[in-house]
């Protein structure tokens, strides 16, 4: 287990391939095809504000890549620079081997999608889908043809003449798919495309998306601070922090392998216990009995982090070898049907939010309660590497 | 509320409202007047005056001056004031509203002020009559262009030319197909602003017609100090018929858009 | 989402009217303000020394300024007051409202002023139903004076106030105006303690701009005015038409210009927000 805590990471290998591959043998009709993207050291600083420190990072060709983080992380920052609207400070982008650093938006041939659709409201569904046809001089039997094609991509070929706003925001944003897809880009950016979007709605398009990318020889990069969307969605995620990348993953390996507090933190429930490294081994603060054997971990203050899947009000029979107990303080709880959240506080006073199995009777706040962690499955990150 | 408070709560708004139109209202009678000078209520019903007016080379002559400088000064007041409205309510920049600010100085500059100064700086240039006031009345009609543009182009959401030019649009391009269309309400609304303020002034085309070249208010302005008759009722009515329809017209087509969105 | 990058189009957008401007509105104000130096030849200040010791330019000066802040407050007053009743009004009252506004824009103001004149002279519509309803025997004298030139000068700069204070109006948020009054307040105090403090910026908008448009009428304090109420755009139009003085005319363009520039700067911050946060509604 690899508990390091780096910054400005490298994409590790992707461990199922990038699956646009499997959809270009199968599909076979673009001449262009997805390109990779690198980032080499780029940095964006607004005034003594610093967006996005010296970054590096590379999405392998048709790729699904999320940017997860808070607002201010600077993974907007980012796709602005690989879209071409801020130019990095310092550093290159490439597509593939071209150096696209100083082309301008248009030229970059990257279809964009935003969070509010941003249709033109002048023009009726068709003219927005044809207008990046219209602007790379593509006669005009072919646009319609295209424009169709694209319509039909996202089961919208019967609005075509209608007007942006008598679409609903989920046809409105189908429609700035197709939009963004009709002049078969390499490389597609989605900036929290979802986000104006109703929760079940969003589930819906989630599936859409992702579907479309399976049909399509076409890199994403998808911009969202919803982990859930990220998680559901992503080959790789790229977690972002503070404008620096804290770290980079297949989906399971950022959920259950978090290489620092930040990153447990913002992808879901976790429950940690601070305490010391020393000798190979984590020691917990305080009167908790814990002990965990750990490789690659500086030595001094740390943390030790379980996800809700391996934390459990009871111990689970057969299992009691792998599961360490904790005396804990409930601090709060809620019922909440398929599980029990609660609000913990351990005897070194860390505190955390766990969902447990439900138990046959809900502990209330001011209750002793031990909480059973899989020592298996515990995560222990530096504390002084991290940034949370 | 007591009905005395009932009928008294809609009264001022209802003077305001008298304040406003009444002037405007007053002329209609009087310029059916059958009588020598202009008064109201005018005495007896005729239309000798209307009559008067069409028979009177002097006035539609003034009137075909009047249009020609005013369509004139729409056209040069739009060429010239909607790029800067757009690039006022487009983008931040560097200086942008002390540019603003000196795009709405001539609006507020005092009449007579300029009608002194545009004197004796265009007569240097020969520029006195036709010419000499189009130059002038665009000068004062560029800030209503400029406004109205801006105030339509700061509504213009900023990702839709994101948008355009990731789809392949160069900047002009974007100014063109996406810009233009959207602030043509702005543009259409400072046209009519231009025509008015153009089509109205008197104080600056005192000063830059002469006796072979006058524009209606000139003419008026002139009636109006020497010989009061009714002719000036009935030009007035007129006009005002005129402009009533068109922005009635305009108005209700704004209604009926409304209400279909 | 930042505004996007200019470069240095924008350059080119308003370049023109730069151009216009430089040309044919700054170039004659430069020379009309020379000549107040130069006219007659080597005048330096005596101009403006003849102007501030002339009593009458004085009085005219006075004249100006006191129309124009009698002028600021009436419409002030009631334009605010318009402007809040068609804020409150039903749709189609505010339809009406609105168009009410409009309609002084579209009659010629020499018309305007001259209907005025007709109907507030000796033997007009108001002094003879006065006279007719046995309230008055001698008429009132409405005309040629103070109160007719406020009343013209209202009629025409009325809508400056309306306008921007409607458009504050229709940009407050209103539940904050129903949270004040769960909050306790009363109606009045909740319209004087939070929906006037809010829309103060439209009002100040329109006021200093009916001062300033204020200061330079000509037309109606001439049609409307009796000898107390000329304005300096007179004394200017008599220096340069009667006197050939083109000095004293420069010398007084130039204070004219210079009263306007500073009340315009006064303005400024309020002028601008109202302006450029215009239509930023969304």
């Amino acid at each position: 287990m690899s508990s390091e805590t780096r910054t400005g990471s490298e994409a590790g290998p992707s461990p199922s391939g990038p699956p646009g591959a499997a959809a270009r043998a199968r599909a076979g009709t673009t001449p262009t095809g997805a390109v990779p993207v690198e980032l080499r050291g780029v940095s964006k600083s607004y005034g003594t504000e610093v967006a996005v420190a010296p970054l590096d990072l590379t999405v392998e060709a048709g790729s699904f890549v999320s940017f997860l983080g808070p607002s201010g992380s600077g993974k907007t920052t980012t796709l602005k620079m690989i879209s071409g609207f801020e130019r990095p400070d310092e550093g290159a982008v490439l597509f593939g081997d071209r150096d696209i650093t100083s082309q301008p938006p248009e030229q970059r041939g990257v279809g964009v999608v935003f969070q509010n659709y941003s249709l033109f409201p002048h023009m009726s569904v068709a003219k927005n889908v044809e207008f990046p046809l219209r602007m790379r001089g593509v006669d005009r039997s072919d646009r319609s043809r295209r424009v169709r094609a694209a319509l039909e991509l996202v089961e919208l070929p019967h609005v075509a003449s209608r007007s942006p706003h008598e679409l609903s925001g989920g046809q409105q944003q189908r429609v700035a798919i197709a939009r963004a897809l009709v002049f078969d880009p390499a490389l597609l950016l989605m900036d929290e495309p979802l986000g104006a979007l109703d929760r079940r709605l969003r589930e819906t398009m989630q599936l859409e998306i992702k579907a479309l990318h399976e049909r399509l020889d076409v890199t994403i990069i998808y911009v969202t601070h919803d982990q859930e969307e990220a998680l559901a969605m992503s080959d790789q995620i790229v977690v972002f922090n503070q404008g620096r990348v804290e770290q980079v993953g297949t989906p399971q390996d950022v959920y259950d392998r978090p290489r620092s507090l930040f990153v447990a933190d913002f992808l879901g429930e976790s429950f940690s216990i601070s305490g010391q490294v020393t000798g190979g081994a984590f020691t917990a603060d305080g009167d908790v009995p814990l002990r965990l054997d750990v490789a690659d971990v500086e030595e001094g203050p740390a943390r030790s982090i379980w996800r809700s899947g391996s934390v459990s009000a009871a111990p689970r029979p057969g299992e009691r070898d792998s599961w360490a107990c904790v005396p804990t303080t409930v601090v709060a709880s809620a019922f909440a049907g398929d599980h029990l959240k609660l609000k913990l506080r351990v005897a070194s006073g860390d505190e955390g939010i766990v969902s447990v199995p439900p138990t046959s009777s809900v502990p209330i706040a001011g209750d002793a309660l031990d909480i059973y962690v899989d020592h298996a499955r515990a995560v222990v990150v530096s504390a002084s590497g991290g940034t949370a | 509320m007591s009905l005395v408070a009932r009928v008294l709560r809609p009264l001022p708004v209802l003077l305001i409202v008298l304040l406003l139109v009444l002037p405007s209202l007053v002329v209609v009678p009087m310029s059916f007047s059958s009588s020598q000078i202009l008064e109201f209520p005018p005495q007896g019903f005729s239309l000798r005056w209307y009559e008067a007016i069409a028979g009177n080379a002097v006035w539609l002559e003034a009137a075909r001056n009047s249009l020609a400088v005013a369509l004139a000064v729409v056209v040069l007041s739009t060429l010239i004031g909607a790029p800067a409205g757009i690039a006022i309510g487009l983008w931040r920049w560097r200086g942008r509203s002390l540019f603003l600010g000196f795009a709405l100085v001539p609006a507020v500059m005092p009449p007579m002020v300029l009608a002194i100064g545009m004197y004796i700086t265009y007569a240097r240039f020969d520029l006195v009559g036709y010419w000499g006031l189009v130059a002038a009345h665009t000068v004062m009609a560029l800030p209503f262009v400029v406004l109205t543009v801006m105030s339509s182009a700061q509504l213009v959401d900023p990702t839709l030319l994101t948008a355009a030019q990731s789809l392949g649009a160069k900047r002009w391009r974007v100014l063109v197909e996406i810009v233009l269309p959207l602030v043509k309400g702005g543009m259409a609304a400072g046209a009519i602003f231009a025509f008015i303020t153009s089509w109205d002034e008197v104080v600056v085309a005192i000063y830059l017609t002469d006796p072979t070249f006058k524009t209606l208010p000139v003419v008026m302005w002139n009636q109006l100090r020497e010989r009061v008759d009714p002719n000036v009722a009935v030009v007035a009515t007129l006009l005002f018929a005129v402009t009533s329809l068109v922005m009635a017209y305009v108005v209700l087509k704004g209604e009926r858009k409304k209400r279909v969105q | 989402m930042s505004q996007p990058r200019t470069g240095s189009l924008h350059w080119l957008l308003i370049m023109p009217l730069l151009c216009l401007l430089a040309l044919f509105f700054v170039a004659p104000l430069y020379f009309v303000i020379e000549r107040g130096f130069t006219d007659p030849a080597g005048a330096g200040l005596d101009n403006y020394r003849r102007v501030l010791d002339d009593p009458a330019a004085r009085r005219f000066a006075w004249n100006t300024v006191r129309t124009a802040v009698t002028v600021t407050v009436c419409a002030s007053l009631l334009g605010y007051t318009y402007a809040y009743a068609t804020f409150k009004a039903s749709r189609r009252m505010r339809v009406f409202l609105l168009y009410c506004v409009l309609v002084p824009f579209w009659t010629s103001l020499l018309v305007r002023t001259y209907a005025w004149a007709v109907m507030l002279r000796d033997e007009g519509v108001i002094n003879k139903t006065l006279a007719s309803l046995g309230m008055i025997d001698a008429p009132l004298p409405l005309l040629r004076n103070s109160f007719a030139v406020t009343l013209g000068m209202t009629q025409i700069l009325l809508p400056f106030v309306i306008l921007p204070c409607y458009s504050a109006m229709t940009r407050v948020d209103v539940s904050l105006v129903q949270a004040a009054r769960s909050l306790g307040a009363s109606p009045t105090k909740a319209f004087f303690r939070v929906f006037l403090p809010l829309t103060r910026p439209g009002l100040a908008a329109g006021a200093f701009l009916t001062f300033i448009l204020a200061t330079g009428y000509y037309i109606t304090p001439v049609l409307l005015g009796g000898p107390g109420d000329q304005p300096i755009a007179v004394l200017i139009e008599n220096a340069v038409q009667q006197q050939g003085d083109w000095g004293l005319a420069g010398a007084l363009a130039a204070l004219t210009t210079v009263m306007v520039l500073v009340a315009l700067m006064a303005g400024w911050r309020s002028l601008t927000r109202s302006v450029l946060e215009t239509g930023r509604k969304s």
